[in-house]
């Protein structure tokens, strides 16, 4: 290596290392409008969220002199875990994770940072919470993607005006649809309708409770959380649409099959929620103060063709309304 | 900035260090054995459930790194029963095992494909405080325990019968070794650490996750490239020690866009770019270093 080279690698650090020091002590005093968008890999419902967090930061005074940065680990995983290192060891406001995984990836790092998870369906599964959610094991908050229940009763009393018994069923050994049946129940008595379950523990009993739950008189029928119940959807609606009961449910794949109609989740919604909880923390509060939340509106789908059936009329403006009409 | 790089260099060094048994393994079946095994993506999530399970029964953490690594070794015996024995082409004996496994993992897992460990791991255990750099000190403990493992192995006349299969089959066999035999033992101790990094990844992460294993085998295979692009190793310990930097490299390159040091370029380019600029900063060095220098071959292997 000849002498000039050494020379100018020598003036080239030198360079390196002012520029270094000025951009350090820079974004450390702006670290306090700084947030980190986490991404693990590019998926639509994490854009969405992302969508609705921006928005909803822009729309209050306290987001408008934010600085975003999007990092993603573009669907490599050992990437994520050298990413999350990086970011737990830079100055930002707070980080918000988008799913399950970037949110575990982060939390286990991040500790002197307020963490927002986004769309995580059981936070205490995910390991965020001690038992329940009322005991964060860090500064950590964020949004759940249940289904919006509250949303999906008024749309069935919207269309089923003289419900008073209720019919669902659910597979006694799943964990997920425990939560669900529990959030089911708890709306039902706020509303004064009368819950009607049936366990089953394999698929083939599905007729059996079925036809046992038409008999005893309900108005409609919903398919919870449930990945047996959701698994023999077409058995449920087929029988209940012989004896002339609607069926309610969460996913819209399941109304394009023939129920009746559901309101699904939307994540641009999620992704404003969260915003909402990371002005909250950019004024002040812990984040484990800060309580976990759902979006309180979702996507609403009808099926046409299965209302003929029942010979339910659809408001207009509910189809209107409606992101899909499936016929 | 300088904070920003010096961040990045313990990332790049505690990542590299995690991710390094998967190096060292691939460099048992690619480099000694000349066999392309690609089983790595289904031993190490074997490797890791196992080791999840075994936490979870609340066995000691030794226990579950040693479960792990015999679980993946059977995988890797599998690999070579299923070339050897069954016929199944080289590459595709790995491919079919990793296949089996995913199944059988998600049967293990109870259908779940995420799931958390409610018991400490080895790094709760040794690591009380939480500090990175504690973390550092256990991951580093375990591999420099790894390489001398590795050390004995490679002195011993098993590991240079596995040297002889891997250079020349039949002279194998004219010193009475059965070729069979020591190709089923030698995907075996390969699959075997790997499996072991599997392991480590899920008592760093306190979860194991079935899409976590995804491109393993990519970023292990760049680790040993690496490795001996930058320095060709004469003897079998160099070449394991350089297994061990080329990982550390890699995960600097690969963290090395990640950091904030240019706020231009931060906002010039979509998140997703990442990729491609790591892959450029990977095709310099290599051109550079590759032009000015003979590499020396150590194995005969050609992959």
């Amino acid at each position: 290596m000849n002498r000039r080279l050494l020379h100018n690698l020598f003036f080239a650090a030198v360079g390196v290392i002012l520029i270094a020091l000025v951009y350090d002590a820079v974004t450390r005093r702006q670290a306090s409008t700084r947030i980190l968008i986490f991404q693990d890999k590019p998926q639509e419902w994490a854009d969405a969220l992302k969508l609705g967090f921006e928005a909803g930061l822009r729309d209050s005074p306290e987001g408008h002199n934010v600085t975003l940065i999007t990092k993603s680990a573009a669907a490599d995983p050992q990437a994520a875990t050298t990413l999350a290192q990086i970011i737990g060891k830079e100055h930002y406001a707070l980080v918000y994770a988008l799913g399950t995984q970037a949110s575990q990836e982060v939390f286990r790092v991040v500790k002197d940072k307020p963490v927002i998870f986004g769309a995580v369906t059981d936070p205490v599964a995910a390991g965020f919470y001690e038992a329940s959610l009322n005991s964060p094991k860090g500064e950590i908050t964020g949004t759940q993607d249940i289904w919006p229940y509250s949303a999906q009763f008024d749309l069935m009393l919207r269309l089923v005006p003289q419900l008073k018994q209720l019919g669902i069923l659910y597979n006694s050994s799943e964990i997920n649809s425990q939560v669900s049946v529990g959030l089911i129940e708890k709306e039902c008595s706020k509303r004064g309708i009368s819950l009607l379950p049936r366990t089953v523990t394999e698929p083939s009993q599905i007729s059996l409770a079925v036809a046992g739950l038409l008999q005893s008189g309900i108005q409609a029928f919903f398919i919870p959380a449930d990945n047996t119940a959701q698994g023999n959807a077409q058995v449920i609606i087929a029988a209940c649409l012989r004896a002339k009961i609607p069926v309610f449910t969460g996913i819209s794949g399941i109304v394009e099959n023939g129920a009746l109609g559901t309101v699904g989740t939307n994540y641009v919604e999620l992704g404003r929620v969260n915003a909402r909880q990371a002005i909250e923390i950019l004024k002040g509060m812990p984040a484990s103060k800060v309580p976990v939340a759902s979006a309180a509106s979702g996507d609403l789908y009808l099926n046409r063709s299965t209302a003929e059936k029942l010979g339910i009329q659809l408001p207009e403006e509910l189809l209107k309304r409606a992101t899909n009409v499936y016929r | 900035m300088l904070d920003s790089l010096l961040n990045l260099s313990l990332a790049a060094l505690l990542v590299g260090l995690l991710y390094a048994p998967i190096t060292l393994g691939l460099a048992i079946s690619f480099r000694l054995l000349n066999y392309p095994d690609l089983t790595c993506e289904g031993s190490a999530i074997i490797g890791a459930t196992v080791c999840f399970m075994l936490i979870q029964a609340g066995a000691p953490s030794w226990i579950s790194l040693l479960g792990a690594a015999l679980a993946a070794s059977i995988a890797g015996a599998f690999t070579a029963v299923a070339h050897s024995q069954l016929g199944v082409p080289k590459v595709l004996s790995g491919i079919v095992t990793t296949a089996l496994l995913y199944s059988i993992t998600l049967r293990l897992l109870g259908g779940k494909s995420n799931r958390m460990t409610t018991r400490s791991t080895v790094f709760d255990i040794l690591n009380r405080g939480n500090s990175g750099r504690m973390d550092l000190v256990v991951v580093a403990g375990v591999v420099a325990t790894l390489l001398g493992v590795l050390f004995f192995l490679y002195r011993s006349s098993l590991g240079r019968t596995l040297r002889v299969l891997g250079d020349t089959r039949w002279f194998c066999v004219s010193i009475g070794r059965s070729p069979t035999m020591y190709l089923i033992l030698g995907l075996a101790i390969s699959n075997a650490v790997i499996g072991l990094g599997g392991a480590m990844i899920v008592h760093f992460k306190r979860a194991v996750d079935v899409n976590m294993v995804f491109g393993l085998l990519i970023s292990g295979l760049a680790g040993l490239v690496i490795g001996e692009t930058i320095y060709s190793a004469r003897s079998v310990w160099v070449h394991s020690a350089m297994c061990v930097v080329g990982s550390c490299l890699y995960n600097a390159a690969v963290g090395f866009f990640y950091f904030d040091w240019n706020p231009t370029l931060t906002k010039l380019m979509l998140p997703s770019d990442v990729r491609f600029l790591t892959g450029l900063l990977l095709i310099i060095p290599s051109v550079i270093i590759l032009r000015f220098k003979n590499r020396y071959r150590l194995f005969g292997s050609d992959w």
